[in-house]
Parts: structure tokens; sequence; C-alpha cells
């Protein structure tokens, strides 16, 4: 955390409360100007929360799964911050493209938060924050991808319980026992159509490049190597 | 989720059709367009075709009393090229969980497409007039069918919701079907509530069936 405040960890109310407490100090850390070794240290103490808050998810979700159902809506919070700071260090690294994908989730987690944070006013002001990051940080961008696939539905399954999606009561985008229900859809019957849309479900459908140029930066896209993509997964 | 390495690999080796026009694709996959919603509002009710006919022409039959149509149900050749809207099976949820049979025809072989576009397209919600006989459980699927749309979208920027209801009341000898066509944010959706329930009113006044619970705003 940006103060030293002492982070109650063993509740889901108990991590909110200290997240709520040093708000102010957490979104400095998280500005365009702060220094970026306090960000990577920001960054990585909220990654050694998030791994506290999945084994808490793992420990209690089969004895107590309404409270594993807490921890799962404080992760979604944790992790907006997380991929924010992430974000800010990829903007500092001159790397576009890994700012807009960690962007991308930052938006998603918020959504995600506010939806099952219900008047946690944090959850609220990240996703109203991260949304303002994205008018001034980034270039506005007017066209995204919408794919369109025809599937059977015996294909779709439940991500919580694994059987046909609809024969189950698990509603996608809800948390039954710490565990977010999806959609997974299993195979493909046919591909119909990719569209051009201005506003996705997922804003990593972007346009890559245009006439040699990545619209996001103005400059021909940085080539990935498979070395380098070897390098990158290594460390 | 999708496997996109398994995608890629089968559409190399051309074992998935890809088209975007019904004559490559094979299918009639376009949607019907719906009823103009005069500026300034979100409702509009129109005529809709006769669903028992069509059903019987699909040969599908007798379905329980409520379905979820799917979006070529008018031009389908066979019940095989039905395709479903992806909300259909977050409506057989919440009907199971209201009470109410909902019926989405996967069980004769529909399928079902998916498309990531902001705009939520919860699909055409057919009633029959058995099931506006007894309407408190229709109801209370409405209000979870609203709750549903809403929690999906108000946290989403420049959202919008399309829900058609389609009502069939006995006129006379023979039964007539209406359409109520909503589109606009998820914020209004619950005005169309008080609509369903003014709509049944007025055919009541015209001798169609009687609804007790909704009169009673249940």
């Amino acid at each position: 955390m940006a103060s030293k405040k002492r982070i109650d960890v063993s509740t889901p109310r108990g991590l909110l409360d200290a997240f709520e407490s040093d708000e102010a100090g957490m979104r400095s850390v998280r500005s365009a100007t702060y220094d970026i070794s306090k960000k990577h240290s920001f960054d990585s103490e909220l990654r050694h929360i998030m791994k506290h808050v999945q084994a808490q998810i793992e420990n209690i979700r089969h004895e107590r799964p309404d409270e594993a159902t807490d921890w799962r809506a404080v992760q979604c919070y944790v992790e907006s911050l997380q991929h924010e700071t992430t974000m800010w260090i990829a903007i500092s690294n001159n790397n576009a493209s890994a700012a807009w994908s960690c962007f991308c989730e930052a938006e998603r987690e918020a959504l995600l938060a506010v939806r099952h944070l219900p008047n946690y006013g944090p959850a609220d002001r990240q996703l109203i924050h991260i949304r303002e990051v994205e008018r001034v940080v980034f270039p506005p961008q007017r066209l995204f991808l919408s794919s369109s696939l025809i599937v059977a539905p015996e294909d779709v399954t439940c991500s919580v319980c694994g059987t046909v999606y609809g024969e189950c009561d698990h509603l996608a985008g809800e948390i039954y026992g710490g565990i977010l229900a999806l959609k997974v859809t299993n195979g493909l019957d046919a591909v119909r159509e990719v569209s051009f849309v201005e506003n996705p479900s997922s804003k990593h459908c972007r346009i890559l490049e245009v006439a040699g140029v990545d619209p996001l930066t103005g400059v021909p896209p940085k080539k990935v190597t498979r070395a380098a993509r070897r390098e990158r997964k290594k460390r | 989720m999708i496997q996109f390495k398994a995608l890629a690999s089968r559409l190399r080796h051309e074992e998935l059709r890809v088209g975007n026009s019904n004559e490559e694709f094979g299918v009639d996959v376009n949607r019907r367009a719906v009823p103009d919603v005069p500026p300034g509002e979100n409702i509009v009710i129109s005529d809709f075709p006769s669903v028992e006919d069509r059903l019987n022409e699909l040969g599908i039959g007798e379905v329980p009393y409520v379905a979820v149509l799917p979006r070529n149900f008018e031009t389908a050749s066979d019940a095989k090229a039905l395709i479903l809207e992806s909300s259909a099976s977050e409506l057989r949820i919440l009907g199971r969980k209201a009470g109410v049979d909902v019926e989405t025809f996967a069980r004769f072989g529909a399928r079902e497409i998916q498309e990531n576009d902001i705009f939520t397209i919860v699909g055409i919600v057919w009633m029959s007039s058995q099931a506006l006989k007894n309407a408190a459980p229709i109801v209370k699927l409405l209000q979870s069918i609203v709750d549903f749309a809403k929690s999906r979208s108000t946290t989403r920027e420049k959202s919008e919701i399309e829900l058609e209801l389609v009502q069939e009341f006995v006129v006379g000898n023979g039964r007539e079907s209406k359409r109520l066509t909503y589109k606009g944010p998820a914020s209004k959706l619950v005005d169309i509530i008080p609509t369903l329930q003014a709509s049944l009113r007025r055919n009541e006044d015209h001798g169609g069936v009687s609804s007790p619970e909704l009169n009673n705003g249940q």
C-alpha cells in the first residue's frame, strides 16, 4: 500500500476497509507522474495480495461458498488496481500495446467489482477513474472488431459445474462459491462474420495495423520475434 | 473463451464454413427488422404472425406456454435452420427460477449465434394465451428478465437493450398475436411491465383472456 498501514487480510471486508482508508494514496501511486520504482513495488504488493485472496478462495470454497464469493468479488477490485498499475509501467516502458491490454483488463475487472461489490464507493470510483484514463491517456479508437459465431448449444458449457450451459442454474457473469460463471465455447459450427463495431464487448479486439501503422501509437507496430517472445516468457 | 488455435487450424483445413451472406452461409441468420420505435419513446406495439401456424410449418408442433423465438423464426426452412440469440440459455435459466418452462428449440436442433457487440439483444419471448391465464409467474419471469438485462448493461457505457414480447390472445374462435418491442437504455426497460399489463387489460375489455393477477398488479 502507499502508506504503511497494516492490512487486515483475514476477512474480505477488512481488506476492502484497508483499501478504502488509503484510496487517495493508492491513486497517487497509480498516477502518471509518480516514481516508477514505487509503481513496481506497489505492483508486487498487489500481486502478493491477489495470491493470498486466491489461496483463501481455494481453501474455503467447498466449506463456506458464500464467503468464497465475497473474496472473489474483492479479487475483481484488486485485479483492476493491479492491471492499472501494470498499465502505467507499460506506458513508462513505451509499450502502448501492452498498456492497452492492461487497460482492457483493468476496466473489465472494475465492471465486475462494481456489480459484485454494491455500495462500495472505491469500486465505483475505480470504474470512473479507469474510463477517464482511457479518455486522457489513449488516442480515441473508433473501430473495434466483433465476431459472429454459430455454435451448437451443447458445445457451450458452464465454467462452474461443467454441464451444458442452460441446464444448470448458473448465470454467466455471476459468482458462485468463489468461481465466476462463464459460458465456455468448446466448439464452433461456423464463423459468420467479423464486423467493425464502435462498442465491442471486448476492447482487446482492436485493429492492430492500418497501412503499416498502429492506430494506437501512430507508428509501425513493433514486430515481436519468436526469440523475443521466448525471452519474455522466461522473464 | 474460444480455443483460437484449434479454430485457426480448422479454418485452414476448411472444416468450418465461413460466409457473410445468406447464400454463402446456407441459412438465413439475419434478424428481422424490428418495428421502428418513434423518437422519444422506447416501446411500440405491432401485429405478429401466428406462432402456432409457423411451429406446425417447421414440424415442431406444440411447445410449452412460453418460448424464446429464434431470430429467423419467420424465415427458417426447417427446425434445424433455426438460429437462437445467445441469451436464450439465460432466459431458460431465469424461467426455471420463476417456475416457468421456457422452450428454446435447442432440442429440435436449433443453433446459437454469439455476437460480441455491446448491444444486448434479449430476444423474442412468446407467451401463449394459456400462459397468460396464469400471469403471476409470467410477471415474475418478466421482472427477472428486466433485472438480468439491467445488471448486464448498467455498468457499461452506451449500451442499449432490445426485447420483444409476443402475446397471444384468444379473439372469438381464433387467436391473434401482438408484439411489444422495447428498444432503448436498460434503465427504462422496467416500463415494459405496466405496458404489458395495460395491453392485457385492453384485450380483456374486448373479450380476450382474463388475467386477474395482472389486474392486481402482481
